[in-house]
């Protein structure tokens, strides 16, 4: 660039500013409380706000207590929290819901996106169709697309084993060996939540203005630069609450393996979720489960606080 | 730098026709204003050139390349949006440095490349801030910054003005022309705005209907429009028109409506008794193009009807018979509503009522 030119203000900018400033607002109650009406609409979400009270802290609350008591009401302390470190069917559990989330998370974003932006491409012609097609298995639940596959996956009957036989292979066992019943788990999984990132994501496409494309384009971007430089840093947001939803529907999952599995073959296939249901309902130790609780939302927790970090970031820096 | 040429392009959405075989040549380093009002096709024509719309018929040249088949990214041309467009999600920096960046331009040049032309648009305060955080004029020289950073052959501008407010707008105007003539870059800008294009044009080309109505100098275009359509869009104060016919009275060939006669000149009615046989035109004049008096007699006498004070001139609304003329005042008389003026035409076209084409 070789023209230099000095630098001229705006017209309006500077001149004219007040001498003196009104002091700035006292906080938030004084601003929520300087409206009459602002007064009644703070009464009316009181009710509201104690029944969130009542059904989302009470609970929480109560697992605690659970927790530190044992199943005759003793209070123990931390027992049973050290009890669930050296508890090797709950360390199961856990490593087997992080292997699904760590499977099932990245495969879910990946269809979802993938459908997402065939959907809201040019060449799909009735939007509104494909959409309501791709979510069925959003509303099919979690026991029904569990029976579901569990046909699917029968050795002489199912359609997965179709294909193999039609090409001489032995046809396999889907369920009843740890790794593939664990493959097998993974691919319902996928199947029943993609579909939610699918949601997400079409709709973060939606929100992307179709300007800035034409701006990138013109300005020498390719498509697949501008998809890198426009379209991914733009739903960012919703890529990150697609991710923490995800990978909670994936780790809490019970309603799959009831199905399917029921946690076989051996303890192959127990998450969290299926051990805290055992513990509670089939041993009784309400309590002890409660441990488990605590561990499972810490978890998801820890994982909501990474995505939400790394993951929604507003702008990029230089 | 590099001449934009552009033949017989026509543009079809669907079955409508949004530019109509429309021919263009924009001179090397010539700014050329797109004038016309919603809907002529001119932001089509525009985004052809920028290659964001492919032309059904027709070749477009920027230099001496076909460019129909090449993607925008190929055409080195540089589009600032009605919108703007910039990247919300990234600072003002790197909206100006995105098309550097794309060409892989070194950092440090980068750096002193954006933080010259961010100086010379007087924006560098906001280089830090994302475009979300800056007002609309700042945000309006951002996409400037960023059309002008990578110097392409072509500028191209769509209405980039329409969305600022009216002081910053004349500011911006005169900023733009200037920045043209400095760069010497090919400039195509689309407004349907008359007094914007007056004012920064080389070259207007006028059109409606998809179609070309005329390409001239500004004052080409204000003094000769070629018919009147661009006579009743050009200018601020819209031209007057009278519907009436050619006639002969007294040997002299006078205009005559309901309202007035007016005499016209023999070189004027040769060439309407060949160009318009019927005789059946309608007599366009300029507002400031009327000469009135306050005298009682003259042929055309008329009312006036309303005052309009616009502070260094006065438009007059007369009224005669169910015709409204617009007569500009720049002498400031005392002219009062309800006063009889007698008034003469000094310079006046005539446009042919069965096409519209001027008669000259």
């Amino acid at each position: 660039m070789t023209v230099q030119q000095t630098v001229r203000p705006l017209p309006g900018q500077g001149a004219n500013s007040p001498a003196s400033q009104p002091p700035p607002p006292q906080g938030m109650w004084s601003e929520l409380f300087s409206f009459r009406d602002n007064r009644l609409g703070v009464m009316l979400i009181i009710p509201s706000l104690l029944t969130l009270i009542l059904v989302q802290f009470y609970p929480i609350v109560y697992n605690f207590w659970l927790i530190l008591t044992s199943e005759k009401g003793e209070w123990i302390g931390l027992a049973n929290l050290s009890r669930l470190t050296r508890d090797t069917i709950f360390h199961g559990a856990l490593i087997f819901s992080l292997k699904m989330g760590i499977v099932v998370v990245p495969m879910c974003l990946l269809v979802g996106l993938g459908l997402a932006l065939l959907v809201h491409s040019d060449y799909a012609g009735r939007k509104a169709i494909w959409i309501s097609i791709l979510i069925i298995p959003l509303m099919v639940s979690e026991i029904v697309a569990g029976m579901m596959w569990k046909i699917m996956y029968h050795p002489t009957l199912g359609l997965v084993n179709v294909p193999l036989s039609a090409l001489g292979l032995e046809p396999i066992i889907w369920l009843v060996k740890a790794d593939t019943a664990f493959i097998a788990l993974c691919v319902v999984e996928i199947w029943r939540i993609s579909p939610l990132a699918f949601l997400l994501l079409y709709a973060g496409l939606n929100q992307v203005p179709r300007d800035i494309y034409e701006a990138a384009a013109v300005d020498g971007a390719t498509r697949w630069r501008a998809f890198w430089d426009m379209t991914l840093p733009y739903i960012r947001p919703m890529f990150s609450i697609a991710t923490i939803l995800v990978f909670v529907w994936s780790t809490r999952t019970i309603g799959t393996i009831a199905a399917t599995t029921q946690g076989g073959p051996g303890r192959a296939t127990w998450n969290l979720s299926w051990y805290i249901y055992g513990m509670s309902f089939q041993r009784l130790k309400p309590h002890y489960a409660s441990a488990a609780v605590l561990v499972m939302l810490l978890m998801t927790y820890i994982a909501g606080t990474i995505f939400v970090r790394y993951l929604w970031v507003e702008r990029r820096s230089r | 730098m590099a001449e934009v040429r552009i033949e017989g392009l026509t543009k079809y959405f669907g079955d409508t026709c949004a530019v109509n075989q429309l021919n263009l040549v924009v001179r090397d380093g010539d700014l050329v204003v797109l004038l016309g009002p919603s809907g002529c096709g001119k932001t089509t024509t525009m985004r052809c050139v920028a290659g964001l719309e492919r032309p059904t018929y027709g070749d477009i040249y920027i230099g001496d390349t076909r460019v129909n088949d090449l993607e925008p990214r190929e055409r080195d041309v540089a589009l600032v949006f009605q919108s703007y467009a910039l990247y919300p999600h990234f600072t003002a920096f790197d909206n100006i440095a995105y098309p550097l960046r794309l060409r892989k331009t070194p950092k440090d040049e980068m750096e002193r490349r954006v933080r010259d032309v961010a100086e010379m648009l007087g924006i560098t305060h906001t280089l830090d801030r994302p475009p979300g955080l800056c007002s609309g004029g700042e945000q309006q020289r951002i996409a400037l910054g960023r059309a002008i950073v990578r110097e392409p052959v072509v500028f191209l501008m769509d209405e980039p003005l329409s969305n600022i407010d009216a002081l910053l707008r004349v500011y911006m105007r005169a900023e733009i022309k200037r920045l043209q003539h400095e760069l010497g870059t090919t400039m195509i800008y689309v407004t349907h705005d008359q007094v914007e294009g007056m004012t920064m044009a080389d070259q207007i080309a006028v059109m409606n209907e998809g179609a070309l109505q005329q390409l001239g100098t500004p004052s080409e275009i204000y003094d000769l429009p070629s018919n009147n359509f661009v006579a009743r869009f050009v200018g601020s104060t819209p031209m007057n028109f009278i519907p009436g016919v050619l006639q002969k009275e007294n040997g002299k060939t006078v205009h005559k409506s309901d309202q007035f006669i007016i005499p016209v000149s023999a070189e004027m009615a040769g060439r309407a008794a060949e160009l318009c046989p019927s005789g059946q035109c309608t007599l366009g004049v300029r507002p400031e193009e009327i000469r009135f008096t306050t005298d009682d007699e003259g042929d055309n006498q008329a009312r006036v009807f309303l005052l309009e004070p616009l502070g260094s001139e006065t438009i007059l609304d007369i009224e005669k018979e169910g015709l409204l003329l617009k007569v500009k005042d720049v002498a400031s008389t005392q002219v009062r509503e309800g006063d009889n003026l007698s008034l003469s035409f000094n310079r006046f076209h005539l446009f042919d009522d069965n096409t519209g084409a001027a008669i000259r």
